[in-house]
């Protein structure tokens, strides 16, 4: 078989040039797409903290209060203490959702 | 519909919890089940007062402003070990073996039925009338 052509000395160096300035560019693009993947992983992560410490707080707070309400007055009004009973459970599982998300929006820890 | 129950040893519980309407409602709650309650809304704080509370049950938050409740019972140096009940918004396996590594007994899951809690302060109990 017959062997390749020889580059002339010129198109060689040309062609050296041009594949360090290709793996150089693959290397800064590889960088920028871990600088943008670290952002939106911090950004994810700041999602998830606020959703907890705002949102799901709240929620908690107020399932707290319908249930302890809820118990509080079972004897003395059942019916109203069945509606805030009833809040109650919508309360929970609202937040159940809200956790689902707050999770699947959050790193997960180290071990 | 659950009513509150009638029988219920009464416990010493310290609470730790930042979130007002929670802490509030928690803690009329478990003093209308007949417990005493004391409470902290941050780690300093209560690392400061738990020891000298005496308590039989620690309530503890996991998301504190100033830390985390984990860092709780170490940090608190108690003299005995207390039946600890942790709570977080955050259920994962990672985080209940970070709670029982921690020294919690148990990782409660927010938002949490009370009958979840009524469960474990009998179990508390149980076991505070057995070391007795």
């Amino acid at each position: 078989m017959p062997s390749a052509p020889s580059l002339p000395d010129e198109n060689a160096a040309i062609l050296r040039k041009l594949t360090a300035a290709l793996a150089e560019e693959r290397a800064r693009c590889e960088r920028l797409e871990g600088g943008i993947r670290a952002a939106a992983e911090r950004e994810q992560q700041r999602l998830a903290q606020a959703l907890h410490d705002t949102i799901s707080q709240s929620l908690t707070g107020i399932h707290l209060m319908a249930e302890v309400l809820a118990r509080k007055h079972a004897a003395t009004a059942p019916e109203a203490a069945a509606d805030l009973a009833e809040l109650s459970e919508i309360i929970l599982g609202s937040t159940f959702e809200l956790h689902r998300l707050i999770t699947s929006l959050r790193p997960p820890l180290e071990p | 519909m659950n009513t509150l129950p009638t029988e219920t040893t009464p416990l010493s519980i310290f609470l730790v919890e930042n979130h007002a309407d929670t802490l509030k409602w928690l803690t009329m709650y478990l003093e209308q089940m007949g417990h005493t309650v004391r409470s902290a809304t941050t780690l300093g704080e209560a690392v400061e007062a738990l020891p000298k509370a005496d308590c039989d049950v620690v309530l503890s938050d996991i998301g504190l402003p100033d830390g985390d409740g984990w860092e709780l019972l170490e940090r608190a140096k108690l003299p005995h070990p207390v039946f600890s009940i942790a709570m977080s918004g955050y259920g994962t396996g990672a985080d209940q073996l970070t709670s029982r590594a921690a020294g919690f007994r148990h990782h409660l899951l927010k938002p949490f039925n009370l009958r979840e809690l009524d469960k474990l302060l009998a179990a508390a109990a149980a076991e505070l009338a057995q070391s007795k």
